[in-house]
């Protein structure tokens, strides 16, 4: 089993695509994270604002990280 | 001070010479159409230039003679020393000539100028030129409608003539009737004393008239009529020969350094040539009486032999001086130096940046952001707001509604003077850096460069929107300032946006931020051409001032897509590693029609 890892890794560290393909996996998911931190702080501003104007473009904002997580998942779930 | 109630006193003086002298009044009167005239005549001749004319002076001043000879053959033309001095001073701004054909030139249109009292007092007071006058000016006016730039200058140079034409008449007229309320050759002072004097009265003239000429057609008139000596006629020709050089310095006040070294020259040229001839004066008489006598001019025409002194009086000062203009030049181009220029400078690009690709890359980006914070000055100032009011949490919709009244900002100086010399830094910059640099870098220059190409571009587009923008945002049509505000406020909010990207505290996101910014500008975009066609159809808004909107909404747009490309550029060029996986999640086209439907 420790052998078989081992192995693993050593191919891991041998394939260049894959180390970059993890390399960009963990910077999507770095991404993500970040927008759903930001995500939830537009909620909040979204519900603390009375002007009619000001809470469309929130919610546009919201909209658009929406669709940006939403294709982050998708391309780590196709890696 | 002094300045201020210069205008004012002329103008009391003036109103009470009216008021006490009809005949006052109809020499003024002459002037006034004489100085209206050479407006008009200069205004002709503009249109001419920017081809042919320009074309001729770089051809024409190769060497001094040359120059020379351009000086008094375009200023004999143009009837205007002072329209020969402004283009000249033109080409020396622009380095098509140097300083000493410039002075050259400057020399030979000394003696142009002199071929006006010629004009004056060999034809203008033989004929009645009136008669000419009146068709020059209904052909030239007839002319100026005309709608071909040739036909439109040529329109004005005729109704320039017919306006000299027509003040000299009237100046003419005046001194006859003046002479016989008052004999001014009473008052004819004998001796030096009178030569100062009356020089002192030239100088004088000329600086109040602004004109040499005007000058001179006045004094010759007046001698005509037997009003002044002839002596103090000569004396009057050397004061306002003096004097233009005061209209020079005054004119070059504004000019840059090129423009005042010119009038230098000029002054210089004016203060010999009135000098000596003040001190040969006695010389100068006896020369005058023997050409006149050889030309065949009477012993009593003392308008011919005036210009006849004019003429020899220039010729003798510009071959006493041409020997001296090498040493001129040097002296002028150590006495006016280039000032510090206030051109805002580069903070960050100096020559030890550009040992090591990262640090060049970095202070080129810094340099960017200098400019970009620059440009963004200019920006909020162009719409009405100040930058600490876009970076502030202030109301923008409130604060537009406070202040409806835009200043205006002279955007152009402003490019020169913040944007010009940074920008020009940074090309000159980049294109030193060396191209065995790894790609990545040489990659990240070239964005850049790209960059701040498109900071200028948004000034550019800024300075176009200006134009309208001030006329239209005071509109009494409500609905026409109505949607210049919308500009104002749509550009003010996009500012304090990308300033908040910008100031964003997690780096890794602004790329994607920028996805919500594209589509607000496209929908704006929609929105605001809807409104303006709504306003056409509906006849709120003439069509020609819906056209005007329909151009200033593509401005707008061409500012605000300027300033989302100059950021999605500035952050691709930043963090390589992290921005490769954000740039994987932009919103494509199709997805952002997407989010635009739903929201619709």
């Amino acid at each position: 089993m420790k052998q078989k890892k081992l192995l693993e890794k050593l191919k891991a560290f041998f394939d260049s695509d894959a180390r970059e393909r993890n390399k960009q996996k963990s910077d999507i998911k770095d991404i993500l994270k970040k927008l759903k931190k930001k995500e939830r702080n537009l909620k909040e501003k979204f519900d603390a604002e009375d002007d009619v104007d000001k809470r469309n473009r929130i919610q546009q904002k919201i909209d658009v990280i929406y669709a940006q997580r939403k294709k982050g998942i998708k391309l780590i779930k196709e890696q | 001070m002094f300045k201020k109630i210069l205008l004012p006193s002329i103008f009391i003086i003036l109103a009470y010479g009216f008021w006490i002298s009809p005949d006052f009044k109809q020499i003024s009167a002459g002037v006034a159409i004489f100085l209206f005239g050479m407006l008009s005549l200069e205004q002709g001749f503009r249109a001419f230039t920017g081809g042919a004319l320009e074309k001729i002076l770089r051809h024409t001043t190769g060497s001094l003679w040359k120059s020379l000879g351009f000086g008094v053959m375009s200023t004999t033309i143009l009837q205007s020393s002072s329209l020969v001095s402004v283009i000249t001073i033109s080409f020396l701004s622009a380095g098509l000539i140097g300083l000493a054909a410039g002075i050259g030139i400057i020399f030979g249109a000394n003696l142009g100028t002199t071929t006006g009292a010629w004009l004056v007092a060999g034809f203008g007071l033989k004929v009645k030129i009136s008669a000419y006058a009146m068709p020059m000016l209904v052909f030239g006016v007839l002319l100026i409608f005309q709608k071909s730039k040739a036909l439109n200058g040529i329109g004005y140079i005729l109704a320039g003539l017919g306006f000299l034409f027509l003040g000299i008449h009237y100046m003419k007229e005046g001194f006859e009737a003046f002479k016989d309320t008052i004999d001014l050759s009473a008052f004819a002072i004998p001796g030096y004393r009178g030569l100062f004097i009356y020089t002192g009265i030239g100088i004088f003239a000329t600086v109040v008239m602004q004109s040499s000429h005007a000058t001179l057609v006045l004094i010759i008139t007046a001698l005509a009529a037997q009003q002044i000596s002839y002596e103090n006629g000569l004396a009057l020709a050397i004061g306002a020969n003096v004097g233009t050089t005061i209209t020079a310095i005054i004119g070059s006040l504004s000019a840059n350094i090129q423009g005042k070294r010119l009038a230098g020259a000029h002054m210089i040229f004016n203060l010999v040539t009135g000098f000596i001839a003040i001190l040969f004066i006695h010389q100068f008489v006896q020369i005058v009486d023997v050409v006149s006598a050889y030309v065949g001019i009477d012993d009593d025409d003392y308008t011919l032999k005036l210009a006849v002194f004019h003429t020899i009086f220039n010729l003798v000062g510009i071959i006493v001086m041409i020997p001296f203009i090498n040493m001129m030049v040097r002296w002028l181009e150590t006495t006016f130096k280039e000032k510090e220029s206030p051109v805002e400078q580069a903070n960050f690009l100096n020559d030890s940046a550009l040992e090591f690709a990262d640090t060049a890359v970095e202070a080129v980006r810094m340099e960017t952001l200098h400019l970009y914070d620059n440009a963004i000055e200019i920006i909020a100032n162009t719409i009405g707001f100040s930058k600490s009011e876009i970076n502030s949490d202030s109301d923008l919709k409130q604060l537009l509604i406070t202040r409806k009244k835009i200043p205006e900002v002279d955007v152009e100086a402003r490019y020169d003077k913040n944007i010009k010399g940074i920008y020009s830094a940074i090309i000159a910059f980049i294109s030193q850096v060396r191209f065995n640099w790894q790609l990545e870098q040489s990659a990240d220059l070239h964005w850049l460069r790209r960059a701040n190409r498109n900071i200028v571009e948004a000034i550019k587009s800024t300075k176009h929107l200006q134009k309208n923008l001030l006329t239209f945002s005071q509109s009494y049509n409500q609905h026409a300032s109505g949607e210049y505000q919308n500009i104002r406020l749509n550009l003010a909010i996009l500012l304090r946006e990308l300033e908040d990207i910008r100031h964003e505290p997690d780096p890794d996101i602004k790329i994607l931020s920028m996805d919500e910014i594209k589509i607000t500008i496209g929908e704006a975009d929609e929105k605001q051409n809807n409104a303006i066609d709504e306003l056409i159809r509906s006849g709120k808004v003439v069509p020609e001032t819906g056209t005007s909107l329909i151009n200033d909404s593509a401005y707008l747009l061409d500012i605000k897509s300027n300033l989302v490309q100059f950021f999605e550029t500035l952050f691709v060029a930043q963090e390589r590693e992290i921005t490769k996986a954000e740039r994987k999640l932009v919103l494509d086209d199709d997805e952002i029609t997407e989010i635009r439907s739903v929201s619709e």
